[in-house]
């Protein structure tokens, strides 16, 4: 029997005028896999993900969820039904304690946001999750900060756990080792692969070395049109790839 | 220098305390200055859920303030001339019940609030600024031009509405009305800002993308919060409306927007109490400047200048030892 494929992409196109952003991509994401999206700048790995998550509409295409047309939804729609993402340049509420970014993004999963009456900063149920959430990125000692006086990494490591908080069936993370050091870098990939098994993650890397140490599976971007998939062997044997991406690298 | 709280403290203590300052002063005067300062205080409080905590600039809230006056007008006016009010096929009487015309006023600000800020809310910016003012002064002719109601002269209240067991004409009893409402706006506004829907707002002031990303449809926590705050502020015109016994086009004009604004950045724009202390100043610098000069909006004008330029959180900021101008987290 065929495994059937959390996130199902068919023929998705978008256009910016006369550029093509994306061009009838079709890609599938299974349970308990990292599946990079590689490709040079401007080939549309952003834009995909824009899609995805519904910040960006598709001009054509179908958008699946475990089986369910998600095309048409609003990005808040996806976001609740379990499409989590983080930012290409980190997206926090940067006035906000780092928990009260927490306690916002469970608060926006279970709804209930127009509720102007119960007090969110005594619910100790959202309290307790968010320090459980804080202690997976090592960011409990910073619960109390606000999020302005954070280093870029730590902010980094705040929007992986806002992805979180989603209980997502869907991790979309857009280039989240950029800007973090080595042992940052480092404790993001023992986690990533972790979290695999609970969601499976459509990642955007520009580091190679994360890259391969990650993914199950490789799709190659090139002016928008999927130009290689497969696993690490596949994509590094692969000419078309070496000529538009990967050149000497490997 | 003091803490915020002990500042908001002694703000209630000396607004309930100012009907003894008036029999001791034996100017009642005072009174009705200080029912006026609360009233606006109260329509800064509507505006300042939107302004300073959710970053929609509204030129328009004079909407919301008018007719909230003229909802208390025209009650009364039917009410006096023993004629319904007739909307299509139905027939209303007209009322002098404080309670009903509060109702009614809370009923007709929330419709109002809802339809601008339904297509309002689909602009950012200037262009935002722009269509809440147009949406007011819409108002405003539309007033100038009914006759039934005075057109451009207005409409006077014989008496001011009542309550049972209440004389509303006694200023100190009016004072005590105002100062009733300005607590619970104080308290009602404080539960919203430390609501679902409150951080919700604050955090669609910063990042709509980041909100959008948790689930949250900041279109849907904006006018929310729009709503609420139009019927805030129309509650507080329907309190000048019986303040003044008296309602006109004026307090639909974009001057009243304007007023309503500026006592919000006088007061600090950020601070759950800040449109108070700028009602207080605006309604003081009016009445002092004003029997100075002629010219005083100008000299007003100055200060508001200097307060932009060297206090731009407001007076609170000079009185508090909490500088952290933009509050957003408890």
């Amino acid at each position: 029997m065929m495994k059937k494929p959390v996130l199902k992409i068919d023929k998705l196109s978008k256009s910016f005028g006369a550029i093509k952003a994306n061009d009838n991509l079709n890609l599938n994401l299974f349970k308990n896999e990292i599946h990079a999206l590689i490709g040079p700048n401007g080939s549309g790995k952003s834009t995909l993900v824009k899609q995805i998550s519904g910040f960006l509409k598709q001009d054509s295409g179908q958008i699946y969820l475990e089986e369910i047309d998600i095309s048409n939804y609003s990005a808040e729609h996806r976001s609740r039904m379990g499409i989590a993402r983080s930012f290409q340049i980190s997206s926090v509420i940067n006035s906000f304690k780092v928990i009260d970014n927490l306690r916002l993004s469970l608060m926006g999963r279970d709804g209930g946001y127009l509720n102007p009456f119960s007090n969110i900063y005594r619910n100790k149920d959202y309290s307790d999750e968010a320090f459980d959430l804080l202690k997976i990125v090592d960011l409990t000692n910073k619960a109390n900060d606000l999020v302005s006086t954070l280093s870029h990494g730590d902010k980094r490591k705040l929007e992986i756990s806002l992805a979180l908080s989603m209980n997502p069936k869907l991790l979309l993370f857009d280039e989240p080792m950029a800007g973090l050091d080595k042992t940052s870098s480092q404790l993001m990939i023992d986690l990533f692969k972790k979290l695999k098994v609970k969601a499976p993650i459509l990642l955007i890397e520009h580091d190679m070395e994360t890259v391969f140490a990650l993914a199950d599976r490789i799709s190659v971007l090139d002016y928008g049109s999927l130009i290689a998939s497969g696993n690490q062997k596949e994509i590094k044997s692969n000419a078309k790839v070496q000529e538009v991406y990967l050149g000497d690298e490997n | 220098m003091m803490s915020e709280k002990k500042l908001n403290f002694l703000i209630l203590i000396f607004l309930f305390l100012v009907p003894l300052f008036s029999i001791l002063l034996n100017d009642i005067y005072i009174t009705t200055l200080f029912s006026k300062i609360v009233i606006l205080a109260i329509a800064g409080i509507g505006l300042n859920l939107i302004l300073g905590y959710g970053g929609m600039v509204s030129f328009g809230h004079a909407a919301f303030f008018g007719l909230g006056g003229y909802v208390t007008g025209i009650l009364a006016f039917h009410f006096n001339n023993y004629e319904p009010i007739q909307i299509l096929i139905f027939e209303f009487e007209g009322t002098n019940q404080l309670l009903f015309v509060w109702i009614f006023t809370l009923i007709f600000s929330s419709l109002l609030a809802l339809f601008i800020g339904y297509f309002s809310l689909r602009t950012t910016g200037v262009y935002f600024i722009m269509i809440t003012l147009a949406f007011a002064q819409m108002l405003y002719y539309f007033s100038i031009s009914w006759p039934t109601y005075g057109g451009e002269d207005g409409l006077s209240l014989s008496l001011r509405n009542q309550i049972p067991f209440l004389n509303t004409m006694d200023p100190i009893t009016f004072f005590y009305i105002c100062y009733v409402w300005l607590i619970i706006a104080i308290i009602f506004v404080k539960f919203i800002l430390n609501s679902p829907l409150g951080i919700s707002l604050k955090a669609s002031k910063e990042n709509d993308d980041r909100v959008r990303s948790v689930g949250i449809n900041p279109k849907k926590v904006k006018l929310i919060s729009f709503i609420i705050s139009g019927a805030i502020t129309g509650l507080a015109g329907s309190l000048y409306a019986d303040l003044n016994r008296f309602v006109s086009p004026t307090i639909l004009s974009w001057q009243m927007s304007g007023e309503i604004m500026i006592l919000v950045i006088l007061g600090g724009m950020f601070r759950l109490y800040g449109p108070i202390l700028g009602a207080f100043f605006y309604i003081i610098l009016e009445q002092f400047l004003g029997g100075i000069t002629e010219n005083w909006q100008f000299w007003l004008g100055f200060i508001i200048l200097l307060e932009v330029l060297y206090a731009k959180a407001g007076i609170m900021s000079f009185l508090i030892k909490d500088k952290y101008d933009e509050k957003t987290s408890s």
